[in-house]
């Protein structure tokens, strides 16, 4: 056990994003803490599922804290914020870590701007500078198209992390593990926003696209929703989830929920197919951390040849019928 | 009824993408035949204040930190009809781009929102917006789509990771945008073009504006390096006709998959 007033590395859970997300964010804690030979801290601000805490409770980390009454409205994420804010000004870490969904990429600089720190988004990977103790981030710059390391002067330094970019690791907990409750005293609502209408997320058992191992997903190429069909067979045959480019979601063939890319999901399954879509840089920036990339498309030039291990030139009205037969025949 | 709207120069990839250099020492892209370009967001962004006035009044300010060369950036939301361009001449890091940007914003006030970028594509941070809401100290509303004004309470929908949601709001707030079938950037005729070309872009520097500063003044990020990311894959071709192939795929699918049997 450290000193105790060693620094703290605090992981902030702001909703109930599942388990996944949860636990990369601390393994991303735990690499920094590491470095910093710091303590490793949770709060979590979200009302979360029984799985999730046990999950929290077993993650290593060194004190768990949570809000209560917890805080659930994201959409006014100021409140969150503020909350945020106050306890961090209480427990003065020396690195606050946000996934960077919805709420991270909202909360995450204001946090930065409170606190008088430093905001480093989207960090892909954390390791040590090798001369002194402080870290290096990297993220992606130029919509993906390069990447940058930087490391923070500041005393403290927000950080957002990118989905599927740090393995959570099992650890045996250490220390004492019993939450530490604090005492929301603000009101649950921001001046002058509210929520007056939108569609949540559609029910249904389908499998979280982020945590598929394998993904078959579609873009323009595809040419209607009934294409999507052929799609979603594949995918069953393997056990996976459909995925689409911005370009299939904006016409409608599939929900929002499942576009992979810069405005939409972040993925890293063991096999992704791509089937109709072009690899705009949008795109790819969502799906490159993929283990093994298959792309069908007409045309042999196409950019997402360029990230597949394998590439099929062709028509997918020819293909998928005859590759759906091929994997139903075990030969 | 005044709406701003951040802009800033981008590098134009659909000219310029194939010899993509980083310079090891500046940090800064290489790129012969650079062409800049609005960054796609705030051009996106630029569109939405545009609808809003459209249907409802008022005029949009375009705003940017840049170099003279940001002109012509300020003179395609000209060309777009935004009613007034102001290009603030600095070269600074983001830390104290939220402050000039708020102090800016002040001066030329009063406004019922400011729009910007989800991120920018160079830097990609997302910093500015909603640190431009901590600055002026309003409410941000990320990801919209669209905006309606309204008399009191105006309407924002916004994009969440699983769907949409519907705000009312009220005014002034800082909103960021990501881009949406409904808010495809207008491309400017020639003619609108040329009207640009005479309007005036109203040019300030740092010392019209100070003192200013930001929650992020004492704080600093350094780039130790910054490099493109070569994709380290070698793509095999499969040949052969349709069953060839998927039979292929089909033998690539089951060696890497090895649940799959
Ligand atoms: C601010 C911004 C954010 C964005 N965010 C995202 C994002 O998050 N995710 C995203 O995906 N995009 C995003 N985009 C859009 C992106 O730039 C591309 O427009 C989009 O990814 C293209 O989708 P696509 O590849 O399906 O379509 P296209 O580029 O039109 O490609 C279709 C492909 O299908 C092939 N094809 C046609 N017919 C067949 C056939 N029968 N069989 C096989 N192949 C066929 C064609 O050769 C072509 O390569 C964003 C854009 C902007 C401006
Ligand atoms: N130099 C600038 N001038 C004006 N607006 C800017 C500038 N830099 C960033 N912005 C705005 O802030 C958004 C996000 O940029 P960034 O914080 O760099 O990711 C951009 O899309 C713009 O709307």
């Amino acid at each position: 056990m450290e000193v105790r007033n060693s620094p703290l590395v605090l992981a902030i859970v702001t909703w109930n994003d599942g388990v996944n997300r949860a636990m990369e964010l601390i393994a991303a804690a735990h690499i920094a803490a590491e470095a910093l030979r710091a303590r490793v801290g949770v709060l979590v601000t979200a009302e979360v599922s029984e799985n999730l805490t046990a999950g929290i409770e077993t993650s290593g980390a060194d004190l768990l804290y949570r809000i209560s009454p917890s805080l659930k409205n994201f959409a006014r994420s100021g409140v969150t914020l503020s909350v945020i804010e106050h306890v961090c000004k209480g427990l003065d870490p020396a690195l606050v870590l946000l996934a960077a969904d919805m709420v991270g990429i909202e909360i995450g600089s204001r946090l930065a701007y409170r606190l008088h720190g430093a905001y480093v988004s989207n960090c892909m990977a954390i390791e040590q500078t090798q001369d002194d103790r402080r870290l290096c981030f990297t993220r992606p710059v130029y919509g993906g198209r390069a990447v940058e390391v930087v490391t923070s002067e500041s005393l403290l330094t927000v950080v957002t992390v990118k989905p599927k970019c740090f393995v959570p690791s099992p650890r045996a907990a250490r220390g004492a593990c019993a939450w530490t409750t604090i005492a929301n005293e603000m009101a649950e609502t921001e001046s002058g926003i509210e929520v007056v209408g939108g569609s949540g997320p559609p029910s249904g058992a389908e499998a979280k696209l982020e945590d598929a191992s394998v993904i078959v997903a579609g873009g323009r190429g595809i040419g209607n929703e009934a294409g999507f069909l052929q799609l979603r067979e594949l995918a069953g045959l393997l056990n996976g989830a459909v995925g689409a480019s911005r370009a299939a979601v904006d016409a409608g063939w599939v929900p929002k929920t499942v576009q992979v890319g810069q405005t939409g999901k972040t993925v890293a399954p063991e096999l992704y197919i791509a089937v109709g879509i072009s690899g705009a840089v949008q795109h790819l920036t969502g799906m490159v951390g993929a283990k093994h990339v298959i792309a069908i498309n007409t045309d042999e030039e196409a950019p997402i040849f360029g990230v597949a291990n394998l590439g099929v030139v062709g028509d997918y009205r020819e293909i998928l019928p005859a590759l759906i037969d091929a994997l139903k025949n075990t030969v | 009824m005044q709406i701003f709207v951040c802009v800033k120069d981008a590098i134009d990839w659909n000219l310029s993408t194939k010899d993509f250099r980083i310079d090891r020492v500046s940090h800064e892209p290489t790129v012969s035949f650079a062409r800049y370009r609005i960054d796609e967001y705030d051009e996106i962004a630029l569109e939405v204040a545009l609808q809003v006035r459209d249907r409802s009044g008022g005029t949009i300010r375009a705003l940017s930190v840049g170099s003279e060369a940001t002109e012509d950036i300020l003179k395609h939301a000209l060309s777009m009809k935004a009613d007034a361009a102001t290009l603030i001449e600095a070269q600074l890091s983001v830390e104290d781009k939220v402050g000039l940007l708020g102090a800016a914003i002040r001066r030329q006030g009063p406004f019922k929102a400011v729009l910007c970028g989800l991120m920018s594509s160079g830097s990609g941070t997302g910093t500015t917006g909603p640190g431009l809401a901590e600055e002026l100290g309003v409410p941000c509303i990320s990801n919209i789509t669209a905006i309606e004004a309204g008399p009191d309470r105006w309407r924002v929908r916004r994009e969440t990771s699983e769907a949409f949601e519907e705000l009312a709001v009220m005014p002034p707030f800082v909103g960021t945008v990501t881009n949406a079938e409904c808010n495809l950037p207008r491309v400017p005729t020639m003619k609108d073009k040329i009207r640009a070309f005479r309007q005036r872009v109203e040019v300030l520097r740092p010392a019209d504006l100070a003192p200013y500063s930001s929650g992020y003044a004492r704080s600093r990020l350094r780039i130790v390096r910054r490099y493109v990311a070569h994709s380290s894959r070698e793509c095999r071709k499969v040949g052969g006709d349709a069953v060839e192939k998927a039979r292929e795929v089909a033998s690539y699918v089951r060696r890497i998959l090895p649940q799959f049997t």
